[in-house]
């Protein structure tokens, strides 16, 4: 490289001087679209062999995860944020301070309220190291997923259409209009239709916050609001 | 359950080594820690902690997390030789609503990086823009002494050739004001200089910038839970602090648009070229 830069230190080359064949293999689509027409056939395979790694401890074990939920809510900290409300633990993430320190963070949503109460913990000491409240929404938990599809279930309005709810994939959206019933509202958007179909033929979208489904229909396949 | 590993490529005599890690509870795909190009360091990390989409008709928007808990099987990592390059190959697959999306890093053996987002999927038939966030803290020759530059189309020197202005301070530039940015290291002169990709269309109203550059500070690091989907927020690490000679984060936003005709094959790929500078 330092053959290619012969220009006076420190010069530097101006942006785009050089080109690069950006590799393409082509879409991952598992399992394909069977709905549009496939043109992987005209790329050429890709030429490509597995590389060795050498498999390393994550930076938080899933025992210290435990173990981080665990003195989470046995936190005076944690409790007197949550009492009363109901509440989850979505997931235990990492947090850093700096560039070499990682603690496990755990991320609870407070439905009643719609906040997010992070506990940052003291993997040495086990214990709780800070108490945050945060508004934002973290991405849709498993769990929260299938209560979301339950709703709609419950609700029945979909069933009637035909549609096959176990179909249904999700992702957080929210209403940030501040004269609406749902603003700050965990709000799940669920699409639903076969998997290998490009386009979603119908839609849910379900306040988890109040436990009710907001509306659902079907899906304009010639594109549009829905 | 979190995944990790330690990578040295290629085997023989190694060019690349990094650690890679997808940790439970955080999104931001596959984090790339303490990489070093031909021994010498590049980054403290690199990762991909934020997407965020907007549909013209009006639904949404969303924010995407690339998290281990929508990653579908395991993390790959592979060779690629094409056009007499060796290319070492990371990435993972994610699906999340109704996009199928592949989070694919190559490190070519003469230490260009192409990270590169592809898409595929619909969540409304509408138009749409994807706001992809690549988070890239420089550690070129180790943390300390590094500057940012961006490349002005007003021209003009500032010893470091023409049209390269280095950024004192924490700022976000869109490319009407800038059309490429490095990172140097001011003791040694190496560094990567950054080129837009070839499919990264311009900054929009949703998300103005193309960069940010930032000081680093761990607490700063929130691995995908920074920004909702109406706001990246990174403005709000941009504080006018200094970052000459300083430990610097530079965010490359790439901005993926996705017009929709009716049902078709579609599968858009975007991403930028980091070049490597006197490695």
């Amino acid at each position: 490289m330092s053959d290619t830069y012969r220009l006076p230190t420190p010069e530097l080359p101006p942006p785009g001087l050089r080109s690069a064949e950006i590799p393409n293999f082509g879409p991952v689509i598992v399992p394909p679209f069977v709905d549009v027409p496939e043109f992987s056939q005209y790329l050429t395979p890709a030429d490509t062999s597995p590389v060795e790694f050498e498999t390393l401890e994550p930076r938080v074990t899933d025992e210290s995860r435990q173990q981080a939920v665990d003195v989470a809510l046995a936190s005076d900290r944690t409790s007197g944020r949550l009492e009363g409300k109901r509440y989850a633990v979505l997931e235990v993430g990492t947090r850093s301070l700096d560039r070499q320190t990682d603690h496990p963070l755990v991320i609870i949503y407070n439905y009643t309220d719609d906040e997010v109460v992070e506990v940052t913990i003291d993997q040495v000491r086990r214990a709780v190291h800070e108490v945050t409240v945060e508004n934002y929404q973290p991405p849709l938990t498993d769990s929260e997923h299938s209560q979301a599809l339950e709703l709609v279930r419950d609700g029945n309005q979909l069933t009637e259409s035909d549609v096959d709810l176990s179909t249904g994939v999700g992702l957080i959206v929210e209403d940030v209009n501040l004269r609406s019933p749902r603003y700050g509202h965990r709000l799940v958007d669920l699409r639903f239709g076969p998997e290998n179909q490009y386009l979603p033929t119908a839609f849910a979208i379900v306040d988890l916050s109040d436990q009710e489904v907001v509306r659902t229909g079907l899906v304009s396949q010639e594109g549009g609001a829905s | 359950m979190s995944v990790s590993g330690q990578v040295n490529w290629p085997p023989e005599a190694p060019v690349w080594n990094f650690t890679w890690e997808v940790n439970d509870g955080d999104s931001e795909a596959i984090a790339f820690r303490n990489i070093n190009f031909r021994g010498k360091k590049v980054c403290h990390k690199a990762s991909l902690p934020m997407i965020r989409v907007r549909y013209d008709s009006g639904a949404g928007p969303y924010k995407d997390p690339l998290s281990i808990g929508n990653m579908q099987g395991p993390v790959k990592v592979y060779e690629h030789n094409q056009s007499g390059y060796r290319h070492l190959v990371v990435e993972s697959y994610h699906r999340i609503g109704q996009y199928h999306l592949v989070n694919r890093w190559f490190f070519r053996s003469d230490g260009l990086i192409l990270p590169q987002l592809h898409s595929a999927g619909l969540q409304h038939p509408a138009s749409h823009q994807h706001h992809v966030y690549w988070r890239f803290d420089f550690d070129i020759d180790g943390a300390a002494n590094n500057l940012a530059l961006a490349h002005v189309a007003t021209g003009g020197n500032w010893g470091y050739g023409t049209g390269w202005m280095p950024l004192p301070r924490e700022t976000w530039q869109a490319t009407s004001a800038a059309t490429g940015w490095a990172v140097l290291n001011k003791g040694t002169n190496r560094g990567y200089l950054i080129d837009r990709g070839p499919h990264d269309k311009p900054s929009d109203a949703f998300e103005p910038g193309d960069m940010y550059a930032t000081a680093y500070h761990g607490t700063e690091d929130l691995k995908g839970r920074l920004g909702t989907a109406y706001s990246s927020q990174i403005s709000s690490h941009v504080n006018n602090e200094n970052i000459d000679g300083q430990d610097l984060v530079l965010w490359y936003i790439a901005h993926l648009h996705h017009i929709y005709h009716g049902p078709e094959f579609e599968w858009h790929v975007c991403g930028p070229l980091l070049w490597p500078l006197r490695y």
